[in-house]
């Protein structure tokens, strides 16, 4: 891969300011990520200890979310007006246009789960399969995101595409784990608002990991500089080949 | 460092299905000792705009300047390789310098009328190719004007002295005057380099129209003008050809680190 190597390492502008501004970009995304991890995390908690208590944190927390969107948002913006960014630059700042919505909605779902959680609390759910199996799903969801962030911050295609295919997996999971929720609908009518509620949650996390490997497909083409989105590229390559 | 392949990268496939009016075939140019090109083999697909890119002192208007033989003006200068205009060389027995030069016009960067009336500026050419009537001479001088979106501003004045006209007409009309001669290739030096804003616009305008039907080969140090303009980028850097590419890709994802670095604005 020509760019990768080569493009972590590019000497800096000329213009020293700009080189702060693509910077401070980039770290500020990083920052926002690290927020929606942290509300991802805390809805799985709820999920998994029943601790309702942290309800009013995930609620601040998204406020946080939304107005470091609006904010990163505002100056990408200001950088393409500006500076007409070109190349590396221009890739960097389009990416992060996309990333801030795929990052944003993370956290609405991190958010829904949280509230599905707090719901579920009390209904004495631990122990029960389903609830392991959502647990499970939860920690791939979250290493998927963690994975995601971290490809962007050192520009790393192997971790990107790794990502990318972990997507498959999470898939396969949230199907096993609609067939157990299906069949216990089936088996007990009266636990079919509960094991609803699971579904919603499960959807919503299985939602998290296609915008992983949306981030993931927008830092490849930071990286590479060619979109691989609906292309079935990045899905079948392998990264222990690159 | 980036990998040193050639002395230049160009994209495979880059001109399939166009014609090569112009190439240059390990090109180098010296002024008394020094030299300013070194070995560029450069395409210029016909009917396309292509900007030359670089910074300054990179060789952009001295490459330019060989493509039409302007170079071998300058005393002490030497060349070596070659220019092809459709397969043959400018230098050849079959080209007289001032028919390479009609083929192949030039518009400088700072607009350069003749003290003469605008539509003696425009007919100048085809009066030294012996064209004397007027009515030889109307129809040619206005489709030239129209050509540059001049017509209508100066058809009531066109007996009036050239110098009268604001800078970016005087930069359009010289371009009418190179046009009238019919040229295969319009080699364009900075042309925005004296113009305002808006009359660079106008004339970028300009250049994207008359690219449909004339080859242009524009050298400009304003990257945004090139990748505004331009079908294909060369990018110059000490005399050197860098990279050639089609210009979005140029200004997207260039092959090179040092064009990356130039058209991001980095230190090189």
């Amino acid at each position: 891969m020509p760019m990768s190597t080569e493009h972590t390492h590019l000497n800096p502008h000329i213009s020293r300011q700009f080189s702060n501004e693509l910077e401070d970009v980039r770290r500020k995304v990083l920052a926002m990520g690290g927020l929606v991890e942290e509300q991802l995390a805390v809805a799985l908690r709820v999920l998994t200890d029943g601790d309702a208590r942290l309800g009013a944190e995930v609620t601040a927390r998204e406020e946080q979310i939304n107005a470091a969107e609006i904010e990163i948002d505002s100056q990408c913006t200001q950088i393409l007006a500006r500076r007409q960014p070109a190349a590396s630059d221009l890739r960097l700042v389009l990416t992060v246009m996309k990333m801030l919505g795929d990052i944003e909605r993370i956290g609405d779902e991190a958010k829904r789960i949280e509230r599905i959680a707090e719901g579920l609390v009390g209904e004495d759910s631990h122990g029960e399969e389903p609830t392991a199996a959502l647990a499970g799903l939860g920690v791939q969801a979250r290493d998927m995101l963690r994975g995601a962030l971290d490809a962007f911050a050192r520009l790393d295609e192997r971790l990107a595409l790794d990502v990318i295919r972990r997507d498959r997996r999470i898939d396969a999971r949230y199907r096993d784990l609609l067939a157990l929720l299906t069949d216990r609908m089936r088996q007990t009518p009266d636990a079919i608002p509960r094991e609803l509620e699971r579904l919603w949650a499960a959807r919503s996390l299985e939602r998290v990991g296609d915008r992983c490997k949306n981030l993931c497909e927008y830092v490849l083409y930071l990286v590479r500089g060619k979109d691989v989105r609906h292309t079935g590229l990045a899905r079948n390559e392998d990264p222990a080949a690159e | 460092m980036s990998t040193p392949l050639t002395n230049t990268t160009v994209a495979p496939r880059l001109f399939d299905g166009l014609e090569r009016i112009v190439e240059t075939q390990g090109l180098s140019l010296w002024y008394e000792t020094r030299q300013v090109i070194h070995d560029v083999s450069l395409t210029i697909p016909a009917g396309r705009v292509t900007a030359l890119i670089g910074p300054s002192g990179s060789g952009k208007t001295s490459l330019l300047r060989c493509l039409n033989r302007l170079s071998q003006e300058v005393p002490g200068s030497r060349m070596h390789g070659e220019v092809l205009l459709r397969g043959v060389p400018v230098r050849g027995a079959d080209w007289p310098a001032h028919e390479v030069r009609r083929r192949i016009g030039m518009v400088f960067p700072r607009p350069n009328p003749f003290p003469l009336s605008v539509y003696e500026n425009v007919a100048y050419g085809l009066r030294l190719l012996g064209l004397r009537r007027r009515r030889d001479l109307d129809a040619p001088v206005e489709e030239a004007l129209r050509a540059v979106a001049l017509w209508d501003e100066v058809a009531a004045q066109l007996d009036e002295p050239a110098l009268t006209l604001a800078p970016g007409q005087q930069q359009r009309l010289a371009i009418a005057r190179a046009l009238i001669l019919q040229p295969d290739v319009l080699l364009m030096d900075e042309p925005a380099a004296a113009l305002d804003p808006q009359s660079s616009l106008r004339l970028e305008e300009l250049l994207r129209q008359l690219g449909r039907r004339c080859t242009i080969v524009l050298a400009t140090h304003n990257l945004q003008q090139a990748a505004r303009v331009s079908d294909f980028a060369a990018f110059l850097n000490d005399g050197r050809l860098i990279e050639v590419n089609d210009t979005d890709t140029l200004f997207t994802n260039p092959l090179r680190r040092e064009t990356e670095d130039y058209v991001t604005g980095r230190y090189g």
